[in-house]
């Protein structure tokens, strides 16, 4: 299931992250976990994070 | 030209030809909705929205530069990182070439227009307008030049400006700009880019790039500061383990340049922008206004704006809490700890990033003030660069005499220490140092001494001036 990044923008490798948006692809393992432990991630439906997508992109 | 009634224009402050000298402003680089080329003073959050965009498009910033309002910053030095791909939006409203005010995608919901105003202007007279989003946001007085119509987005538009091709002016319908890109890259050349526009002469103050807690940031904070001899404000992560935090600071004590730096934690927690919403926001950011507000009360660098001096506005929680031990140990790692006390949340601890070894640059204050006093000594330095030296050495006399007085003031603040002046500070521009090499280069040189703490040791300031104005080393 896609996660999405909650709390604060993160800056994920060279990519700053705001909340809400999925993490990119090739984020760091050590991190994401980090993020997990810290309750920093939320689990979305694909089909609800293609809506949040297409309002970004309107 | 017939011009009925008053016609009002807003425009931003010109800078000032003065030297700035207040340590209290802060320099804040980040992600943000529009990306201008160039760094922006601003003085509020609206000025800042009007320059740098909504919330949505780089939120970390936004609420940083919310709390360092809040806490009772005044003057605040914008700088948007962008990466290499990001473009600005532009389009062709004869006779212009129209661009966007930085770069991104915002820029691609700006539409401009130009509309007859030969009713109220005379005969030719046209405004301009600017929509953004579907709305009309500026709209320029009844002009009749093309010139006057640059001048006017070059002075006045938030959102736009205008480079005068050929032709006339006549009324044109809307067109949309398009082109504009973001990149959310952010890596060490688009963080040296943001940095780069501040540069020294814009004065001391704090640099931070709020939320930014990894070592490509406090690499880029370190070379900044090193060259332009301001103070860094660093983030700790965000993390619920004191261990990482802790971490984050020993890592950063083999590097002489941390001693100008501090590192603050936890985040704190901010009313958000709307109802019910909290914000957590990086503590640099709460300090950077913590110590706006400190310096503007007391005139004291040096000042700890910790404890009764930093207790927050605005701030309503923080991110994690410690326990005792843990901020103790903290605390003597370097990392300046933030905690709520007596239902209030304030900053606890004043120390630098150079860690307890130390000893003379341990505490954060002593950073700030040899800060002040060599930002100072060099806008004192200039009146004396360009003057013909004489003979009798009066001209250094006088530059020790004015760099003195400056320093007794920071003195009779408390912001030197020594029961008496002398044992406070001293200033060098004998013969020793302004030597017969030096005075046939046009050099004025001067070496100042000072304690910023009765544990310290002298600090030594070296002031050179010369007539190509080249910055201080110290």
């Amino acid at each position: 299931m896609p996660k999405v990044l909650t709390g604060h923008a993160e800056l994920i490798g060279t990519t700053m992250v705001e909340p809400g948006q999925p993490l990119p692809k090739d984020a760091d393992k050590d991190l994401i976990k980090r993020l997990e432990a810290e309750g920093r991630l939320a689990d979305v439906k694909p089909a609800d994070l293609k809506a949040a997508e297409e309002d970004s992109d309107a | 030209m017939p011009r009925p009634g008053v016609t009002v224009e807003l425009v931003e402050d010109a800078p000032s030809g003065q030297a700035v000298l207040d340590s209290g402003q802060a320099f804040f680089a980040g992600v943000a909705e529009r990306s201008p080329d160039h760094a922006i003073r601003v003085s509020s959050l609206s000025e800042y929205e009007a320059n740098f965009g909504a919330r949505s498009g780089g939120s970390l910033l936004y609420d940083s530069a919310a709390a360092y309002f809040t806490e009772g910053g005044a003057v605040l030095y914008v700088s948007a990182v962008a990466g290499p791909a990001a473009e600005t939006a532009t389009g062709t409203l004869a006779p212009f070439t129209v661009n966007a005010r930085g770069a991104g995608e915002w820029g691609n919901q700006v539409a401009v227009r130009t509309e007859d105003a030969s009713a109220t202007g005379g005969a030719g007279a046209v405004q301009f307008v600017v929509a953004y989003d579907g709305t009309d946001v500026e709209r320029s007085p009844a002009l009749t030049s093309p010139q006057a119509l640059v001048t006017w987005a070059q002075t006045a538009s938030r959102t736009v400006t205008l480079t005068y091709t050929t032709g006339s002016l006549a009324p044109v319908a809307a067109v949309t700009l398009s082109g504009g890109a973001d990149d959310p890259t952010v890596d060490a050349t688009a963080l040296k880019a943001a940095l780069d526009r501040f540069p020294y002469e814009l004065g001391p103050g704090q640099v931070a790039i709020p939320g930014l807690a990894t070592q490509l940031a406090y690499d880029a904070l370190f070379e900044h500061v090193d060259d332009t001899r301001r103070v860094a404000l660093l983030d700790a992560p965000d993390s619920p383990d004191s261990l990482v935090v802790g971490a984050a600071a020993t890592g950063l004590q083999t590097d002489a340049r941390s001693r100008y730096a501090a590192m603050f934690a936890p985040w704190a927690i901010y009313p958000g922008p709307a109802t019910g919403v909290t914000v957590t926001v990086p503590y640099t950011a709460v300090q950077a206004g913590l110590l706006a507000r400190l310096d503007a009360q007391t005139q004291n660098p040096n000042l700890a704006a910790a404890g009764v001096n930093g207790i927050t506005r605005g701030a309503i929680g923080l991110t994690q809490t410690w326990t005792d031990t843990e901020r103790e140990t903290l605390n003597t790692q370097g990392v300046t700890v933030a905690l709520s006390k007596y239902g209030t949340i304030r900053t606890y601890g004043a120390r630098s990033a150079a860690g307890p070894a130390e000893l003379n640059w341990m505490w954060f204050g002593g950073a700030r003030e040899v800060m002040a006093v060599a930002h100072e000594a060099d806008a004192i330095g200039e009146n004396f660069a360009l003057k013909q030296i004489d003979g009798q050495r009066v001209l250094f006399s006088q530059l020790n005499s004015a760099l003195k007085g400056m320093l007794l003031d920071h003195y009779r603040r408390g912001a030197l220490y020594g029961e008496t002046p002398e044992e406070a500070f001293n200033v060098n521009t004998s013969a020793s140092v302004n030597t017969p090499a030096t005075i046939a280069a046009g050099e004025v040189h001067a070496v100042i001494r000072l304690k910023t703490s009765p544990t310290a040791e002298w600090v030594h300031i070296v002031v050179i001036k010369t007539a190509l104005d080249r910055p201080l080393a110290a």
